[in-house]
């Protein structure tokens, strides 16, 4: 048994060695032909490179391997080739960028014909979200005029997972599917007299949406902000609340205002039935995105306004009438949601030619640099 | 671009169409369901309309730990908003009816005591809920009122039930032992000053009870209720019962009787109706002590239509027994002038709960549609029902919240829905 095992590692550090010894000769090779480029001796780069290429060496190396290739079938002027070549450094490298003060200007040229821009990009997303309610009618269950209701936030989350189709290096569209737990209180007080009776009502909602987004998105750096306006459709798959009663009664025999409570709590009453399941929104947020190799992680915040009343009026009171024994009512409410999320995005990127090149951009800025230097 | 055009106008079209105060009708301010009360349990028992379509609530109230009541009345606008709520009386006192008197104030009746000792109470209170003056019925007997007519010269006049203390009995027959309640009437003048047994049937039943009296058109009175008294078939069984009475309340007057053969009927509420002129009495007929439905006798004005004299029936408009696959007990019962009626039961569950039972009839008692309010698990109760100036309807009765019995109104479309 240790004997396989200590074959085994033999033959990983071995084929790491192999690897590496590949990889440093490659190296060497890359080198020499870079001289020979130097030197003026063209015609034999390709056939020097030719071996390593195949041996699908190391991101970096393909990209200086293929730039090096480019520059030279440039300057053999052989359009074609050069371009394979250059859609083969993009291929490496997706986000190389020419730069005009370190690359010949030819090369500059030839990338105003190219991108890779992703077209489509993947992201998946979780977080933590509050959900502040907004009360269209405020609905009492008593008659007192001065019972009072008041909501508060509670912590829900969410996550979720989209595509985006992007328009250029700025604009884009998203769509997305989103799961979302979102919990808010009500507490009502002064109900059946003044500091009397206090009803605590914790609705639990779970959420599926399909948000459709337009974002504006910095293009280049490590941190690249970002912002987006959108619709969501909202669908509630279930409606779920604890409620917790406070009985409060003045104490028999006391002189004070001293008060005995009478407590009761209900836990998971369903209230799917008395609400609107399709619902609407308008969102807008934004956040930071962080260049991971070719990847993205971002954090980002948004706010959601809910736009349609979240209760079912018709059916309102058939939650006190069909068998639920506890002083809440439904106001007519929206609910909004404020949710932070830290998410990934996966950019397919797809290195191809423009079928309208932006040269003429380049073209501008090598005679405003020209300017400069005059 | 042509994806952000569609989004930029897909979102205005959102903004623009959310659900605002301004368009989402308040539909709950017209069609609601409230629950009123104070501290410990408070049961509802019956609900005056005003004409300004404000609500009197009349109900009892009692502590957690101790079930001794006191009256509780409440003042709601035709919203139910509370105006003013108050108890009144005092402990071991029950209300049961509330009506208004020829001056718009509130008289209340209610029982005070209980056992033999039972006495009839009334009260008269202003509009705003202060009180006016109070009157204790007292002729050393048990007595139980019922309801109470305001008579267009002021008198208060109390139907109810009492096991006759023998120097006041009224009645022709002897007293046996087993006499139990006798249908009565009581009255009191307009200034509260005197009070007088100025009806009793005593001894002809050993069982029964006066539901309400009402004057009639030849100056006399008709008196609805029911009794075990035995008819031509000398069966000693509950059954509705009725009596024309000449001014002096001469007894017994013209006596009718409405039954179903074979069952017990007991009346619980009775009205006079005016597009179909008469009187219709609601109330249970008893198959077996597990069976019971809603039963109701819509007589004709005057009451004395008799088909066979021997058997004193009367010709009725209808009586009918609504067979609604429910164990039915009624409760109340109001007309909504000129086509509905409303029957308010309570519906027994078969773990001996009860629930609010609504049974929504034409004039001519023929169903139009029912519904039910009260949770499975609570003991819910019906008070009364009436018709709202503005077409609702007014379902008031008592909810069990997990912890507290709650007076309830439910305010209903004449459909009987929380919209319209």
């Amino acid at each position: 048994m240790l004997c396989k095992r200590i074959i085994a590692i033999l033959v990983i550090v071995a084929s790491c060695s192999k690897v590496t010894l590949a990889q440093d000769e490659c190296e060497l090779i890359l080198t020499q032909a870079t001289e020979e480029f130097n030197a003026g001796h063209l015609t034999s780069i390709a056939a020097m490179l030719k071996d390593c290429l195949d041996k699908n060496q190391r991101r970096d190396w393909r990209q200086r391997a293929y730039l090096l290739l480019a520059e030279t079938y440039l300057l053999l002027e052989d359009p074609a080739n050069a371009e394979q070549s250059y859609l083969n450094v993009l291929r490496a490298n997706p986000e190389y960028i020419t730069d005009p003060s370190r690359d010949p200007i030819d090369l500059v040229y030839l990338s105003g014909k190219f991108t890779a821009t992703p077209i489509f990009s993947f992201h998946g997303y979780a977080g933590p979200n509050i959900t502040p309610v907004r009360v269209i009618h405020d609905v009492h269950s008593g008659g007192e005029p001065y019972a009072k209701e008041d909501y508060s936030v509670r912590l829900g989350w969410q996550v979720g997972a989209g595509a985006e189709y992007n328009y250029n290096d700025y604009l884009s569209g998203t769509l997305g599917a989103n799961f979302s737990r979102t919990t808010f209180k009500q507490t009502t007080t002064n109900l059946f007299g003044m500091d009397k009776d206090i009803i605590e009502f914790v609705d639990r909602q779970n959420w599926l949406t399909v948000p459709i987004s337009v974002k504006y998105t910095q293009p280049k750096g490590k941190w690249r902000r970002y912002g987006y306006v959108g619709l969501s459709f909202n669908y509630l798959m279930s409606d779920n609340a604890d409620i917790e009663i406070n009985n409060r009664d003045a104490k028999a025999d006391s002189e004070t205002e001293e008060r005995t409570s009478f407590d009761k709590s209900i836990s998971n009453v369903n209230l799917i039935d008395y609400r609107n399941r399709f619902n609407y929104s308008f969102f807008i947020g934004g956040g930071v995105k962080y260049k991971y190799k070719l990847d993205y992680f971002y954090f980002d915040l948004r706010y959601t306004f809910g736009m349609k009343n979240v209760a079912n009026p018709e059916d309102r009171y058939n939650s006190l009438t069909l068998g639920l024994p506890y002083p809440y009512i439904d106001d007519d409410f929206r609910i909004d949601n404020l949710a932070f999320s830290v998410g990934y995005i996966r950019p397919f990127y797809k290195p191809r030619k423009l079928q309208k090149a932006r040269t003429k951009s380049v073209l501008r800025k090598i005679e405003k640099e020209d300017n400069e230097t005059n | 671009m042509r994806l952000i055009s569609l989004l930029v106008i897909s979102s205005l079209i959102v903004v623009c169409s959310c659900d605002t105060e301004g368009n989402v009708d308040p539909v709950y301010q017209t069609f609601f369901l409230k629950y009123y009360g104070e501290d410990g349990n408070q049961e509802g028992v019956d609900l005056l309309v005003n004409a300004d379509g404000s609500m009197i609530l009349l109900g009892n109230s009692s502590s957690q730990t101790n079930p001794i009541t006191v009256p509780f009345i409440a003042k709601v606008d035709p919203f139910g908003t509370v105006q003013w709520q108050r108890q009144l009386g005092g402990l071991n006192e029950k209300a049961v009816d509330v009506e208004l008197d020829n001056g718009g104030n509130l008289i209340v009746l209610t029982n005070f005591g209980d056992g033999v000792n039972s006495r009839v109470k009334v009260y008269r209170i202003g509009q705003d809920g202060t009180g006016i003056d109070s009157v204790l019925i007292d002729f050393q007997e048990w007595q139980v009122g019922r309801s109470i007519t305001v008579a267009s010269d002021g008198r208060i006049l109390i139907a109810g039930s009492r096991r006759p203390f023998a120097p006041n009995n009224l009645g022709d027959f002897a007293l046996p032992f087993e006499d139990f309640a006798d249908m009565t009437v009581l009255a009191v003048d307009a200034s509260f000053q005197n009070d007088t047994i100025i009806a009793g049937f005593g001894g002809g039943e050993m069982n029964g009870s006066a539901l309400k009296i009402f004057e009639n058109s030849s100056g006399g009175y008709n008196l609805l209720g029911y009794s075990d008294r035995p008819a031509k078939d000398d069966v000693r069984k509950t059954r509705f019962e009725a009596f024309t009475l000449n001014e002096v309340f001469s007894s017994p007057g013209q006596r009718v009787i409405v039954e179903v053969p074979g069952e017990t009927q007991i009346a619980a509420s009775v009205i006079e109706t005016f597009s179909l002129p008469g009187y219709v009495m609601a109330g249970t007929s008893y198959v077996n002590s597990l069976s019971s439905n809603i039963y109701l006798v819509s007589y004709y004005n005057p009451l004395d239509r008799v088909t066979s004299n021997a058997d004193k029936m009367p010709t009725t408009q209808y009586q009918t027994q609504y067979l609604l696959n429910r164990r039915l007990e009624s409760v109340s019962v109001s007309a909504a002038e000129p086509d509905y009626l409303f029957v308010l039961a309570n519906e027994i569950k078969d773990n001996n709960k009860r629930d609010i039972f609504l049974l929504r009839l034409t004039i001519n008692g023929a169903v139009m549609g029912s519904l039910s309010f009260g949770s499975l698990e609570g003991d819910d109760s019906a008070g009364a029902v009436r018709a709202h100036p503005d077409g609702r309807i007014a379902v008031f009765g008592t909810m069990e919240l997990e912890t507290q019995k709650k007076m309830v109104l439910i305010m209903l479309s004449p459909n009987g829905n929380f919209s319209n």
